[in-house]
Parts: C-alpha cells; sequence; structure tokens
C-alpha cells in the first residue's frame, strides 16, 4: 500500500477566468480507493476530465508511476473511465461492449475470451450477453460500463458519479458490489462523488474539495472525527454537525470555552484569539440524561424527529437549535432532560479563519 | 493534449477545407468573372480567368436587350438566339408570382400545420399525404396539368403560376411550421383560454408570437424554391408570364450558345436575392429541406 | 361558452367548436388540402384518361374527345429502348450521386468537428453551392465544361498541352459533368444534415472509446457511424426522392442530347410531351413513374417516421 500510483502535483485549471481547479495536490497508492468529495461545481469532474487526458491542465502537472502523462494522449494513457451516464456503445451488443477495448489494444483472440468470460462471470453478465446495450436499464448500463473497463486492466480506474442513475436500494447492493470487486482486483480508483455516505462506506481514503480547492485528505474516519475546517465540519455527517456559539478565553496557551448554557470548558493548549467563536458537536456526540448532575444543563425537546433505528431529538440551546441522535423512544416531545458537553468530542471553529483549532483535548480522540 | 505532435494532420485538415471551398466557389467565380467579359473573350481558347477590360456591358444587354442584337450583329452569323425581351419583365414577374405563392403557401401551410399538431386532425398519416406531393416528379403531373390548365384558362397566367407553385411549397410549409409549433407548449394556449379566448384567439395571440421567427424562415425558405423554380415555367407559361430562370435559360438555350457573357450576368443577379435570404435563413435551411426531420 | 371551462390538454385535443358545418380543425387544413387536390389530384385523375389516348394537342382535338388506344402505350414503352434506357439512367444517376454525396459530406463533416477559429466561415462557403439557383449552377458548369472551358484550361496546364475535349457533345461523358453539377450543389445539404447529426452525437460514448485506446478510424467506423445511421438513412432518402426528379441541369445543359444520351425520366417525357407532342404516350409513362415513386415512398417513408 506504500507505492505511489497517481500523483497529482499543484494541478490548476482556468476557464474563461474562472478558476475551476485551484493547485491541487494529491497522491493516490497502489490498490487505494481514494474519493473526491465535494457539492456540484467543486472541480471535481473537472480534475477527472484532465487526469483522462480531456481537458489540460492550465498548470501543474499528472504523474502515474512517477512519469508526467501530459502530453500522453488520452488513447494512451491506460486509464479507465466510468462515466456518469455510463456511455455504453448503444448501438453495440453487450460482447461488443466488452470486447471493444481489448480489441483497440490489440489483445490476442486468445487472451481477449479469457478474460471476458473472467469479468462475465465476476459482474454476472452471461444473461445480457447478446442484447443492444442501448436497450439495457440503469443498473445493467452500470455493470456493462464497469465490466468494459475492468477488462482492459486499467492501471488507474476513473469513477465519475457511476451511482447517481440509480435508486437507493440499488445502490446499496452495488456499493458493496463495488468494493468488493476492487478489493479482490487490488485496482486503484479515484471515485467521484457529491454523497458523503458513498465517499464514506467506500473509500480508503477521501478528499473534500470545495470551490476547486481541496480542504482536507484523510481515512473516512479522520475527516469525520476531526474535520479540518468548517465546511468538512458541516459537509460530512447526517443529521448534520451542530454550530454554537461560543466564548473564547485564553489563559497562557490553556484554551477554555463557554457557551450559552454551559460554564468554562477547559479544551488544553490551542492557538486561538480570545473572543466569540464557533463550537461544533456533532449529534451523536450530544450526552442527555433524565438525571440532572452539576455540569448538565436543563432543556426542553422542541421535536424528536423519528429516522427509525434511532430518533433524533431537537432541543433549544440559548438562541440555538440542536439536535442529538438518541436510541428509539428515549423521550417525548415537551419533555425536560439533561445535556452535557464532551470536551473531548468538541470541534472549535476559528470565526475568522474558519479553520478547526487543534486542541489537546480534541487531538486525543482516536 | 500535446498539440505540436499533432499539428502536421491538423494543417492537413485545414488545407482539405481550403481545396473544399474552393471547388464550392470555382463555377460562382466563373459565372462572375464571366459577366465582366468583353464579347471576345467569352469563349476564348485559352479561357480568360480574370478579364483586364472588365465591362458592365452584360449587364446592360440583360435589361436592354435592343443591344443585345446588336452585339450580335457584330458577330459573323446570323441572329439565331431569341431574346424575350427585358430581364426588367421576368424580375417583376417573378417578384409577383414567387411573393403571392409564398404567402398563400404559409398562411395555408400554418393553418394546416396548427390544425395537425394541436387536434393530431386526419390522423397520424394525414401529414404524409403532403409529403408525397413532394415525392413525386412535377413532369409526371405537368402533363395532366397543361390539360387542366388550357380548360380553366390558366396556362400563361399568374393566377396559373401561382396556384402551381402554392401547391407544390405546401408540403414544405405544413411541414416546417409543424416542427416549429411542436416546440410550443399546449398548455401556453389553454391557459389563455381560461381567460375566455376563442381557440382561434388563443392561437392568434399566445403562439403566432412564439413561432413567428420559424413562420419568417419558412416563407424566406419557400419564396427561395419559387424564385428558383424552373420546369414549371417553363411549362405553363408562353410568353405573357415569365421568370427569371425562364429568362436565363432563355440565353444560354439559343441554339448557337454564344451569348455567355450576358447569360452569366442574368445569372449573377438571378442569384443574388436568393443567396442573400438563404445566409440569412442558414440555420434554418436543413431543417426545412428535410421537412423538419433534422432540427438545428 | 364551452370556453369558459377551463381546458385540459384532453380537450384540446378534441375540439368542441362545432359552430358551423364543418369543425374548427377540419376548417382549418382546408385550404391547404383543396389546393392540394385542385393541382395534384386532379390532374393525377387526368392521367389516368390520358394514358388511354393518344391525344396529340397538334392534332387540334381536346383531350376529353381524344380517341382512346387502351393498353397500347404501356406496350409501346415497354419496346421504347429510350424510356427504358431513362429510366435505368435515372436510377443510376441517384445511385452515383447520393453515394458521391454522402462519402464526401461525411469527409467533409469530420474536418469540422472541432472549434477553429474561422470554422463558422468555412461552413458558410461550403454551403454556397445549395444558395445557388440550379439553372444558374447548371448554366456555370455548362460553361466550366465548354470545349473551351476552364475544365479543359486546368487539364492542358496540368497534361502541358492543349486539351479541347468536348464533354457535352460527347455521349459516354456527357452525363459526367450532369452528375457533377448535381453533386456539387447537393453535397453541402448532405453535409449539413450529416454535420448536425456529427455534433448531437453522445460525446461519451466516443470519449470512452479513446480512453479504451481506440484509434480515430476505429471510432470513427465502430462508433460514430452506427450512431449516425438514422441520420444517413434520412438524408439518403431525401436526396434520393429529390435527385430522381433531375431535370433543371439537364435542360440546361445538353436537353438529353446528344441523341438522347443524358435523357433522364424528366427529361425524356418533356421531350416526348413538349417537344414531340405525344401527351397520351408520355401520360402512360407519367402513370407507370407515379405508381413506381408512391410506391417506393410508401415503403421507404417507414424510417422518415420514426426520425420525426
Amino acid at each position: 500500500m506504500s507505492e505511489v500510483k497517481l500523483e497529482l502535483a499543484g494541478l490548476a485549471k482556468t476557464f474563461d477566468e474562472v478558476e475551476a481547479v485551484k493547485g491541487l495536490s494529491l497522491t493516490l497508492r497502489r490498490g487505494e480507493f481514494l474519493s473526491l468529495l465535494g457539492p456540484s461545481g467543486c472541480g471535481k469532474s473537472t480534475t477527472l476530465a484532465m487526469i483522462a487526458g480531456f481537458e489540460e491542465p492550465t498548470a501543474g502537472d499528472i504523474l502515474v508511476d512517477g512519469t508526467s502523462v501530459l502530453e500522453v494522449p488520452p488513447h494512451r494513457r491506460r486509464i479507465g473511465l466510468v462515466f456518469q451516464d455510463y456511455a455504453v456503445f448503444s448501438r453495440l451488443k453487450v460482447k461488443a461492449n466488452l470486447a471493444f477495448g481489448l480489441e483497440a489494444q490489440g489483445v490476442p483472440r486468445g487472451e481477449r475470451r479469457r478474460r471476458i468470460a473472467e469479468i462475465v462471470e465476476r459482474l454476472e453478465l452471461s444473461t445480457i450477453l447478446d442484447r443492444r446495450a442501448g436497450g439495457l436499464n440503469m443498473s445493467e448500463m452500470q455493470r456493462v460500463a464497469l465490466a468494459r473497463v475492468l477488462v482492459t486492466e486499467p492501471q488507474l480506474l476513473l469513477l465519475d458519479e457511476p451511482m447517481s442513475n440509480l435508486d437507493a436500494a440499488l445502490r446499496y447492493a452495488l456499493r458493496s458490489e463495488l468494493k468488493r470487486i476492487q478489493t479482490a482486483l487490488n485496482q486503484t480508483v479515484l471515485y467521484v462523488t457529491h454523497d458523503q455516505l458513498e465517499a464514506i462506506s467506500l473509500s480508503d481514503r477521501i478528499a473534500v474539495m470545495r470551490l476547486g480547492e481541496l480542504q482536507q485528505v484523510g481515512t473516512p474516519e479522520e475527516i469525520y472525527d476531526r474535520p479540518a475546517n468548517r465546511f468538512v465540519a458541516e459537509f460530512i455527517g447526517d443529521p448534520p454537525i451542530n454550530l454554537l456559539p461560543c466564548e473564547v478565553t485564553v489563559s497562557g496557551r490553556e484554551v477554555a470555552v463557554s457557551t450559552a448554557l454551559h460554564g468554562p470548558l477547559a479544551l488544553g493548549a490551542g492557538e486561538i484569539a480570545p473572543g466569540r467563536h464557533l463550537l461544533g458537536i456533532r449529534p451523536h456526540d450530544v450526552s442527555l440524561t433524565r438525571e440532572p448532575s452539576p455540569e448538565r444543563a436543563e432543556i426542553k425537546v422542541r421535536v424528536v424527529e423519528n429516522l427509525g433505528a434511532e430518533h433524533v431529538l431537537h432541543f433549544d440551546y440559548g438562541e440555538d437549535l440542536v439536535a442529538a441522535t438518541v436510541p428509539p423512544n428515549f423521550a417525548e416531545e415537551g419533555e425536560r432532560l439533561f445535556v452535557a458537553l464532551d470536551p473531548n468530542r468538541l470541534h472549535l471553529i476559528d470565526s475568522g479563519s474558519e479553520r478547526v483549532v487543534a486542541c489537546r483535548a480534541l487531538e486525543g480522540v482516536v | 493534449m500535446a498539440r505540436k505532435r499533432y499539428s502536421w494532420t491538423t494543417a492537413l485538415k485545414r488545407g482539405a477545407v481550403i481545396v473544399a471551398a474552393l471547388i464550392s466557389f470555382l463555377p460562382i467565380f466563373w459565372l462572375f468573372s464571366t459577366s465582366l467579359k468583353p464579347y471576345d473573350e467569352w469563349a476564348e481558347w485559352p479561357p480568360v480567368w480574370i478579364t483586364e477590360r472588365p465591362t458592365l456591358q452584360n449587364y446592360r444587354i440583360v435589361f436592354f436587350p435592343e443591344e443585345a442584337r446588336e452585339v450580335a450583329a457584330e458577330q459573323e452569323g446570323s441572329l439565331d438566339y431569341k431574346v424575350s425581351g427585358s430581364a426588367w419583365k421576368a424580375f417583376q414577374d417573378s417578384a409577383i408570382i414567387s411573393t403571392c405563392a409564398t404567402i398563400l403557401s404559409v398562411v395555408f401551410g400554418t393553418l394546416a400545420a396548427y390544425s395537425i399538431v394541436r387536434f393530431r386532425t386526419g390522423g397520424e398519416n394525414f401529414p404524409f399525404q403532403f409529403l408525397t406531393v413532394r415525392m413525386m416528379p412535377p413532369i409526371a403531373v405537368v402533363v395532366p396539368m397543361v390539360a387542366l390548365f388550357s380548360i380553366l384558362r390558366l396556362s400563361d397566367t399568374y393566377l396559373g403560376m401561382i396556384l402551381a407553385y402554392t401547391a407544390f411549397t405546401l408540403p414544405f410549409s405544413i411541414w416546417m411550421i409543424r416542427s416549429f409549433l411542436e416546440e410550443v407548449p399546449a398548455e401556453l394556449e389553454g391557459a389563455a383560454m381560461v381567460h375566455g379566448l376563442s381557440q382561434f384567439r388563443a392561437f392568434l395571440t399566445v403562439t403566432l408570437p412564439l413561432v413567428k421567427g420559424g413562420i419568417l424562415a419558412t416563407a424566406l425558405f419557400i419564396f427561395i424554391l419559387n424564385w428558383s423554380e424552373f420546369l414549371f415555367a417553363l411549362v405553363l407559361t408562353s410568353g405573357n408570364v415569365t421568370t427569371v430562370t425562364l429568362q436565363v435559360a432563355n440565353y444560354v438555350s439559343a441554339s448557337s450558345g454564344k451569348l455567355y457573357g450576358v447569360q452569366a450576368a442574368m445569372g449573377t443577379i438571378s442569384t443574388l436575392p436568393v443567396i442573400f435570404f438563404g445566409y440569412i435563413i442558414q440555420k434554418h435551411l436543413v431543417r426545412g429541406l428535410t421537412f423538419g426531420a433534422v432540427k438545428r | 361558452m364551452s370556453n369558459q371551462v377551463a381546458p385540459h390538454s384532453a380537450e384540446i385535443d378534441s375540439p368542441k367548436a362545432h359552430r358551423g358545418l364543418i369543425p374548427f380543425n377540419v376548417a382549418l387544413v382546408l385550404p391547404a388540402q383543396l389546393t392540394v387536390l385542385g393541382i395534384v389530384l386532379v390532374p393525377t385523375l387526368i392521367i389516368l384518361w390520358l394514358a388511354i389516348t393518344d391525344w396529340q394537342p397538334t392534332q387540334a382535338i381536346p383531350w376529353y374527345d381524344a380517341e382512346p388506344v387502351w393498353y397500347w402505350n404501356f406496350y409501346d414503352l415497354w419496346w421504347d429502348d429510350r424510356f427504358i434506357n431513362a429510366v435505368i439512367r435515372t436510377f443510376a444517376v441517384v445511385a452515383i450521386a447520393i453515394t458521391v454525396e454522402l462519402a464526401l459530406a461525411l469527409g467533409l463533416a469530420l474536418l469540422f468537428l472541432d472549434e477553429w477559429a474561422w470554422r463558422k466561415i468555412a461552413v458558410s462557403l461550403i454551403i454556397l453551392p445549395m444558395m445557388i439557383i440550379p439553372v444558374d449552377a447548371a448554366n456555370a458548369f455548362f460553361m466550366l465544361f465548354n470545349d473551351r472551358g476552364p475544365v479543359n484550361d486546368i487539364i492542358s496546364m496540368v497534361i502541358g498541352e492543349p486539351y479541347t475535349f468536348s464533354w457535352l457533345s460527347n455521349p459516354t461523358w456527357a452525363m459526367f459533368p450532369i452528375v457533377l453539377c448535381e453533386i456539387w450543389q447537393w453535397t453541402p445539404l448532405m453535409f449539413l444534415m450529416v454535420l448536425t447529426g456529427l455534433m448531437s452525437l453522445p460525446q461519451n460514448q466516443i470519449r470512452a472509446a479513446v480512453l479504451l485506446g481506440a484509434t480515430p478510424v476505429r471510432i470513427f467506423f465502430r462508433i460514430m457511424l452506427p450512431l449516425l445511421t438514422p441520420v444517413i438513412g434520412v438524408a439518403l432518402l431525401i436526396r434520393a426522392i429529390e435527385t430522381f426528379k433531375i431535370f433543371d441541369p439537364v435542360y440546361i445543359m445538353t436537353r438529353g442530347q446528344p441523341g438522347g444520351a443524358t435523357e433522364t425520366i424528366s427529361m425524356y417525357m418533356y421531350n416526348g410531351a413538349f417537344v414531340y407532342f405525344r401527351m397520351g404516350y408520355i401520360a402512360s409513362a407519367a402513370l407507370i413513374v407515379l405508381v413506381l415513386v408512391v410506391s417506393v415512398c410508401l415503403a421507404l417513408s417507414r424510417p422518415l417516421k420514426r426520425h420525426s
């Protein structure tokens, strides 16, 4: 897992004065599954197009196995891409779709047969081999598009929002299937999505992008537990993170915060100016009890939202409404409960730079 | 993509485009170039590509045929061509016939297309009956038309020509306007009718303004077809009414075929309005010539 | 007033305005329908009568009083080599012209796939021929292929000695300038149709093929051409129908001469009806052609219908 397969070095792309991608640097190791995650317009598709060779970067370099591929035309890059619309060759049969890449690359007939048979079995395509690809349904198209690329054994597989055309039940099934295939083939994958659930469940690492800029790279756990800034904190997590205004006091290097309902909480050493900032806490980390205790503040449940496996309570916290995830039937609307904030589970966000400030207490989470 | 490595293919492609453009342009260039030549250079060997003595004489002959006779008299040989008259008459007649036929065709075509689009009048195959009109060779219909026109006293009249042109351009106007009307949702008229407008008033006030650009393009397209038409003009007229295409043929079909410069001059002026209108509706030309099947 | 009711789309489809004898929607198509019936259908019925007579306007008998000869016109046509040759020649012209037009159009369209600085102007220049009045185009080609015209001049320059071949009076070659004129004039239309088709192809399929390592030639034949078949079908159908009627360039350049060597169906019928004045005989030929065209069109209109 150590060998670097793909390296993006200061990659940038400008379309008519609009900076679509700004100085993106990222490495992808062999066999790694990395997701580019971000809302639409964040530059992830442009990045993909540059790696595939359809767009020429304005600045920066793309290295595969340590060699720049900028001078290599797209058809020689040996990069597989599954398009958002799958782009199966609609006028050809599924069989011909699968054989297309191998024929184009001049793979001998016997080898071709063997590899097609293998992929047909792996992706369970045998029943649709003789059908016109244009007449398939979405999930069949997706499998054909994936098989068509995998059969050519690309050194790097790019997936452009491959699930966005499928309905929810299918997505779930295909997610695990995709992960299974990727692991079995030890395939290096760059996966572009705007769906955090897909990114978290599939990826070894996630790169979060926003407005052409890389926000944070890390394992799903790191991204979730230690977001680098306010954007990542808000973008990841469902239900979304609670953001509370707080007052920061600093004595020496020791940082302490107080919120509307809670007194000073010591967070340990950190770099932040005293004053008003934001405190983030995930709904799963809000601790609620029925029993009062000195460090707990009393709140009243406003709304109970039923998510099936768990419930989300919304309650007033000072001026704000805070969400907390609790087991089903934990409390009812109007009930009075007691809330505590765990210093180890707080994310202190600098209201100026919007960065999450690293404090000792927060560092020690993992 | 690395540009430099592919530059020679790009150069080859651009070169091919230049050759194609030259071939497209050569016959038109020759027509225009000949129209400016004095008569002794019309059929000289080797041919004169660009005359060193450009003259507007040929254009004067087009409009003042008396001079044509004088020119021919200067040449050896007899006066064996016929010039039916000044081209003014041809331009005037062509303008009258083409304009009237265009208006009729577009008005009839709009009404029919609207009925077909909104009410599916006549079922799915109804519009195809109009297409068959365009599919049959006009020469096959022209023989009985001569017979019919002779008893209706329509031969060699404006009305006869206008009716013939209207009938044979209707398939284009119906199909072309239909393709424009199909792009306007029926709900818009429905909304107007909620406010008490009749169906026809709703069509006039809501839908028609939305497709007026398309209808104008159709009209220009039909006008070009009428202006360029030759066979009907040749068969259904005999001197009383004439058209620009007949006038062109008059110079060229002379048995001696000697008046190249004059034909070229007539050809150049007669085709100018067509080129002008053609470029105005350039983006609709394909839609028109394919009966709305291929849209841009 | 029935118009007070909010009209749903179902109601728009079935009008209720039966104010007069004729329903509103039928009244709308009536002007167009009557014109077509009067100018096209009535003459077609007259053909049925003329075809069984030997009416000749020179005999000073009105056509409706002409003497019937029943099936003899058809019998004569069958043994009329000039007619049979004209039919065969017309089909050959159609086949050659639309094939060459398609090949040229495809080649040209491929040059215009990417954006470049003068692209729009180049397209405008290349489609210039289809804007020219056909009679004028024929006139220009008549001059180009004159024995002392520029085509012979260019050939002279290439072979290095004077070349004054008389194209249009040679029975073997006279058809060549005519077909060339037709191709020159209508390749632009085919080009525009193919280009429109190519520009609206699903780009991702082409990109996918590129990434799978396919060469441009393979992509063109395996991916683009199959996707383009409906457009090509419509283009060929429309051009075949129009080319079948070819008349203007033949009339201007040769009138079917020398010795009938360039007579197409239209030219043959024109000569028969308006040079030899054998109206009845030509009406029979017209009937045959009409039956032929209508049946071919009915068979071929299916793809057009599907496309529209």
